[in-house]
């Protein structure tokens, strides 16, 4: 999708317009989600996530969400699979 | 670290919600744009922290996802303040601590003082007590430039005195009129000077590390020869003025003379000693002790302990005072005793002219002669040491 001039100026507009979740992975302890839906499912060894058209699952070993807002999550643990379901 | 200040500073409160679908619970609330942190998930339950001001909010929605939210613990500076609002000494007490600062920080309480070794700090501080520069005193601008003047009036020692007053500390620095004089000396460079004999002797050996040697071994010298000269002639009819430096070994002659009278006096310190304590808030003295001092007459030695943090001064010292009475004996000694006495002085006097080592005694002559009144010690040495002097030459142009 093009971007018209002025647009997609803060990270949050660019996430809407591209329709996407941008994931930023730190080794394999912390993962910080912005323009995330919501929460699927929750416990300690899975992280459900809704992104619209598909699920983003974390699995893992003592997964919490450390902070949560509107569109944005920090999911912090041991995390051993990222799975995209469609 | 700074959001966990934020956070405290607002208040917050640990919940759990439990139920079939706590995801939904989650989901409702951050659309709502209620923060939550430190979210814990185990089956059908969730624990997670959110501000105190949310705190409706997230029941209400608990409540529409068919869950049951329980308040788990609180914290945050709200809460403190709740807990101890009965407790109004608190911030009275805070209160008048700022308001006794504040007045307190206009005083001096601790005067530190910085002297050279030729002057005792204790007859500075004892100066400035009676030029009123006391602990427990404001004094500020010109009233500090007045006693600056009149503490280097009061005492010829003193060449330079600055009082620095930083809050509640005042750093009173002195210089002794000997070193600055010193200082001035040292600062005036390119001086000509030649090396001169302080005393009768042979000369045995010459160092002259700056200037020409004016003198050879063997040479018999008087006080006040030539030794080095800082005058260095040059074979096209110039000379150079330099400031001369070197050592000239001699042979000198020099004899002492000691006595020691059959009658003497001596101290006797009594065993009894008293120790006087005080402590001292502010400027007031509270007695910790109830011992006095003593009316005859006494050694006093005094010791002042100051209570003091990094960066501060707290207003309390302690004072201990020892007086140790003493009383004087005149007691007659037999001309044996004498002849011991003055032996052992003789060794010191030996210790003395030896200079740590610079001097080497070559030879010595001793006699002890007793007369009605006491014994007198002649000691004649005959010793190798350094007899230059620096004499400074005034050029004028």
């Amino acid at each position: 999708m093009l971007l018209k001039k002025g647009e997609g100026s803060s990270l949050y507009e660019l996430t809407e317009k591209v329709r996407g979740v941008f994931i930023n992975i730190c080794g394999n302890s912390q993962v910080i989600l912005e323009g995330c839906r919501g929460v699927a499912e929750y416990t300690d060894t899975s992280i459900k996530l809704s992104a619209g058209r598909y699920i983003i699952a974390f699995s893992g070993r003592d997964l919490h969400i450390e902070c949560m807002t509107e569109y944005n999550l920090v999911i912090k643990g041991f995390i051993t699979r990222i799975e995209y379901i469609y | 670290m700074s959001v966990r200040i934020i956070r405290w500073l607002r208040g917050y409160f640990e919940f759990t919600v439990e139920g079939k679908f706590p995801e939904r619970f989650l989901n409702l609330t951050a659309r709502r744009g209620i923060i939550l942190w430190n979210i814990k998930g185990e089956k059908d339950r969730v624990t997670a922290c959110a501000r105190d001001k949310d705190k409706a909010a997230a029941v209400s929605f608990a409540k529409k996802t068919g869950a049951v939210l329980t308040v788990t613990k609180r914290h945050g500076l709200p809460l403190f303040c709740k807990k101890r609002r009965n407790r109004w000494g608190i911030p009275a007490g805070l209160m008048a601590g700022v308001i006794v600062y504040s007045i307190m920080s206009a005083y001096i309480w601790n005067i530190e003082i910085i002297v050279p070794r030729d002057i005792n700090s204790y007859e500075v501080r004892q100066q400035l007590r009676e030029l009123g520069f006391t602990e427990g005193t404001s004094f500020r601008g010109e009233e500090i430039n007045r006693i600056e003047r009149e503490l280097i009036l009061r005492d010829d020692r003193i060449g330079w005195v600055s009082i620095n007053i930083q809050g509640a500390n005042a750093t009173v620095r002195l210089t002794s009129k000997k070193t600055a004089n010193e200082n001035k000396k040292s600062s005036e460079k390119n001086r000509a000077s030649n090396m001169i004999a302080s005393e009768d002797g042979v000369i045995t050996g010459i160092k002259a590390r700056r200037g020409t040697p004016a003198v050879k071994p063997g040479t018999a010298v008087r006080k006040g020869d030539l030794l080095i000269s800082g005058v260095t002639e040059y074979n096209n009819n110039t000379s150079v003025f330099s400031d001369s430096e070197g050592e000239v070994t001699a042979l000198v002659k020099r004899s002492y003379s000691i006595c020691t009278p059959l009658s003497i006096s001596e101290i006797c310190f009594s065993d009894k000693e008293t120790i006087k304590k005080e402590a001292r808030i502010f400027t007031l003295p509270v007695p910790l002790s109830l011992e006095g001092e003593p009316e005859e007459k006494c050694i006093r030695t005094e010791n002042n302990a100051r209570l003091t943090l990094p960066g501060g001064v707290i207003p309390i010292s302690f004072r201990e005072i020892r007086s140790k009475p003493y009383s004087t004996v005149n007691r007659s000694i037999s001309g044996k005793e004498a002849s011991e006495q003055l032996k052992k002085r003789e060794l010191l006097l030996e210790l003395f002219i030896s200079g740590e080592g610079k001097n080497i005694i070559k030879d010595k002559k001793i006699t002890v002669t007793e007369t009605s009144g006491g014994c007198t010690l002649k000691a004649e040495y005959e010793l190798e040491c350094d007899i230059c002097k620096k004499n400074y030459i005034e050029l004028r142009n």
